[in-house]
């Protein structure tokens, strides 16, 4: 049973969990208990759980019909990174990221941590990125979401 | 001089012109004074074409017809409207071809309404940069959206001097564009990069080509071809490509959101295989097969500084077939580099387990090998130089390394019969867990291939396809000029056999995202293979050592004796008959390879 929610420090290291598997195609299954808050929307790229506890009606149900590998990763590229988020049918986005900033401070939370380890800097970064649910901050504690694509699937052009 | 190149629909929306993009590169080499632009009038095209049809024929439905519509035309009909302004040239034999042949007319009808209105803002906006010269790029169904613009900048601007050139210029096609459309000053057969600089140099100083290899110009009234070039364009000859305009005007454009933009390259041109054996159905390489290659270090310094400038990942290289020398020179160098490529190669079917590997480490998702047939005699007709086995064991690998291929079942071949296919047929059920092919096709008689070169090899009569008579209002003996694909009779297999193949391949698509057939060591050399594929009860074999070690030996097609030489055992005909019926290996022309996999790929659907 994964707690999302009550304990912020392991909410964000259970998604980073997630997310690692999910990225290698490996099939996971978990349950889990939400607390009301946290945006379950957000998460439609991880393995969607057995049961979910405390979500809302339909929140799983969304969760996984929209649920597919590579609705939601990045690719590395030379002083960019390519960012493909279909977690949300109605706001399809594509994007390319350049600034240092953004590019830093969305790999260094990939490792989650909380916000008040991070500089100044990378914390207005995390503001930035939390806007479009890049970064997922939950009580002082903050984790990117999109895992780094390291399998193409078949067909390749599918994601 | 002012210059403007032009990549008119049925382009893809995703990709810039390669020729557009290395000739407006090559002109600023040659003629810095040159002020050079391109115009991506098929991006304008799907833009105009959401925004008319208040947002019904979307940049999908573009690409619906840009993907499939070749083999019917259904591009060049839309436009054809507009280069004969006749709203309804062509309908009613349009109609009756898609009535028989079941072919879906609705998008291409649909668009149609809006071409003219299309070409007249086209050029009307091509001439607002104020052009002396307009260079058009012209491949497959590019021709008749082209000719309907040219013509309407003709008639808007006589002075302004229009040039085409491109693929459907090659050999007698180019001459016939140029004299049946007299709008069109000069065209360009063959290789632009040396005689287009030469051409624009004629045109300023108003002198006439009478000297440039290949290219087709006006004494007169009479439309004067001189002979094709015979040299080719070396590749020191062929500079990086320009992408920088295209990149701006897909920036700008609202197709943007409905695309996964991608950068084209071109290592090489021409054919090594086809040199020495052109594979007797294929045109594709037009009348200049010689094979000919950038350096690895120059394509990879290429490819990597557009990789930073452009911020894209997605590659799509053109060449007809990888270089091997890219695989020591280049792909290294691809691998070594953290980034996650997508590139699209074509190369040829029978590269070695460690060579799809090293394609799948250096970033190659995506392969289109030039699988063909399953068959070796029918390899052998089509002069592939692969045989059967060699063609599953491609499969196979790119299952091991989550490589996609590309690949179509072709038949029809002059000299083929029914027991060419039986075997293969019987057979297919067993090869659900590996990639099945987009479609089996007849084959299609094309210039340029053997078959059409020599009638003497299997298609003595042949006419312009029929897609041409509904496209173009001109004579059949210009069409047959004209015409890239032909018409003939059907050769090699037909009836029944060819609807088994149908079902069968159907069925294998059908099967394939829900099939495995999986093998894992198991204790002491042993090998446990977990079959869970369509249609075959879930079961797992396991083989013991000689059985194992035999196995093993399969995953090169082997022949019975090579095999009982190797293990030092005759009398293997009763345990290759139980790997048979099992499903485990596939058997053509005496050889036997191994068909199950290291890695199950994740499967995907396309979104």
């Amino acid at each position: 049973m994964i707690e999302l929610g009550s304990d912020p420090a392991g909410t964000v290291r259970a998604l980073a969990t997630l997310r690692d598997h999910a990225a290698a195609g490996a099939e996971v299954r978990w349950s889990g208990r939400v607390d009301p808050g946290l945006p379950i929307a957000a998460l439609r790229h991880l393995p969607p759980p057995d049961t979910l506890q405390g979500c809302a009606p339909g929140e799983l149900d969304d969760w996984r019909r929209i649920h597919g590998y590579g609705i939601c990763y990045y690719r590395v590229g030379p002083g960019f990174l390519q960012i493909k988020d279909y977690r949300d049918p109605a706001n399809r986005f594509q994007l390319t990221v350049d600034d240092p900033r953004l590019t830093e401070a969305f790999l260094r939370l990939l490792e989650p941590a909380p916000l008040a380890e991070l500089t100044a800097v990378t914390r207005r970064a995390v503001r930035v990125l939390a806007e479009s649910n890049l970064v997922l901050v939950w009580q002082g504690h903050a984790v990117t979401l999109p895992p780094r694509l390291r399998r193409w699937p078949v067909p390749c052009q599918s994601i | 001089m002012r210059i403007t190149l032009v990549a008119m629909p049925w382009h893809a929306c995703d990709i810039p012109s390669l020729a557009i993009s290395i000739l407006h590169s090559r002109i600023q080499l040659t003629r810095p004074s040159d002020d050079v632009a391109d115009y991506y009038g098929n991006l304008r095209w799907a833009e105009f074409l959401v925004s008319a049809s208040e947002g019904v024929l979307t940049p999908q439905v573009y690409a619906g017809i840009a993907e499939d519509g070749f083999e019917h035309g259904l591009g060049d009909w839309v436009f054809s409207a507009a280069l004969y302004d006749d709203p309804e040239f062509g309908y009613d034999e349009l109609r009756d071809y898609a009535a028989e042949r079941g072919v879906d007319i609705e998008a291409a009808v649909a668009c149609r309404a809006y071409a003219a209105e299309f070409i007249e803002a086209a050029a009307e906006e091509i001439l607002a940069g104020d052009p002396e010269v307009i260079g058009f790029t012209s491949t497959f169904m590019q021709n008749v959206a082209t000719l309907a613009v040219a013509r309407r900048i003709k008639r808007l601007r006589p002075e302004c001097v229009l040039i085409l050139g491109g693929a459907n210029c090659d050999g007698a096609m180019g001459h016939a564009l140029h004299r049946n459309h007299r709008f069109l000053d000069y065209v360009v057969r063959g290789e632009g990069e040396l005689v287009l600089p030469q051409l624009l140099d004629h045109v300023e100083r108003g002198k006439a080509p009478e000297d440039l290899p290949g290219v087709c110009w006006w004494d007169g009234d009479r439309s004067v071809c001189n002979p094709a070039p015979t040299r080719i364009v070396p590749p020191a000859a062929i500079p990086s490509p320009l992408f920088d305009d295209w990149e701006r005007a897909l920036e700008d454009s609202p197709v943007r959101g409905h695309v996964q933009p991608k950068l084209v390259l071109e290592g090489a041109r021409g054919c090594w295989w086809g040199e020495k054996h052109q594979c007797t159905f294929c045109g594709l390489n037009g009348s200049f097969i010689q094979f000919r290659s950038k350096a690895p270090d120059v394509l990879w310094e290429e490819l990597s500084t557009l990789v930073t400038k452009h911020r894209l990942l997605d590659v799509v290289m053109v060449d007809n077939i990888i270089d091997m020398n890219y695989l020591p020179g280049l792909l290294p160098l691809l691998r070594d580099q953290d980034w996650d490529l997508r590139i699209h190669y074509e190369v040829k079917s029978n590269l070695r387990p460690d060579q799809v590997e090293q394609l799948a480490a250096a970033g190659v998702a995506h392969i289109q090998p030039g699988i063909e047939s399953l068959n070796s005699r029918v390899l052998r007709i089509m002069d592939k130089g692969v045989d059967g086995c060699q063609n599953v064991r491609i499969l196979r690998e790119a299952e091991n390394n989550d490589v996609t291929v590309s690949w179509n079942y072709l038949y029809g071949f002059p000299g083929e019969t029914d027991d060419d296919y039986g075997p293969v047929i019987e057979q297919l059920p067993a090869l659900v867990h590996l990639q099945p092919p987009g479609a089996a096709s007849r084959i299609s008689l094309e210039r340029f291939s053997p078959y059409f070169e020599d009638p003497g090899l299997g298609f003595p009569a042949r006419v312009p396809a029929r897609f041409y008579g509904y496209t173009y209002d001109l004579p059949v003996a210009e069409l047959h000029d004209l015409a890239y694909m032909f018409d003939c009779a059907d050769a090699g297999i037909e009836g029944e056999v060819v609807d088994r193949l149908h079902a069968s391949i159907a069925g294998w698509a059908g099967g394939y995202p829900a099939s495995s057939l999986v093998q894992r060591e198991y204790g002491d050399g042993g090998l446990l293979i977990e079959d869970r594929r369509a249609g075959w009860p879930a079961a797992d074999h396991l083989l013991t050592g000689r059985e194992a070690q035999a196995y093993r030996l399969l995953e090169r097609g082997r022949t019975t004796e090579y095999l009982a030489k190797a293990l030092g055992h005759a009398g293997l005909d009763g345990f290759l008959g139980r790997l048979l019926d099992r499903g485990l290996i596939f058997r053509d022309d005496g050889r036997h390879v191994a068909l199950a996999t290291r890695n199950v790929p994740i499967r995907g659907a396309l979104l």
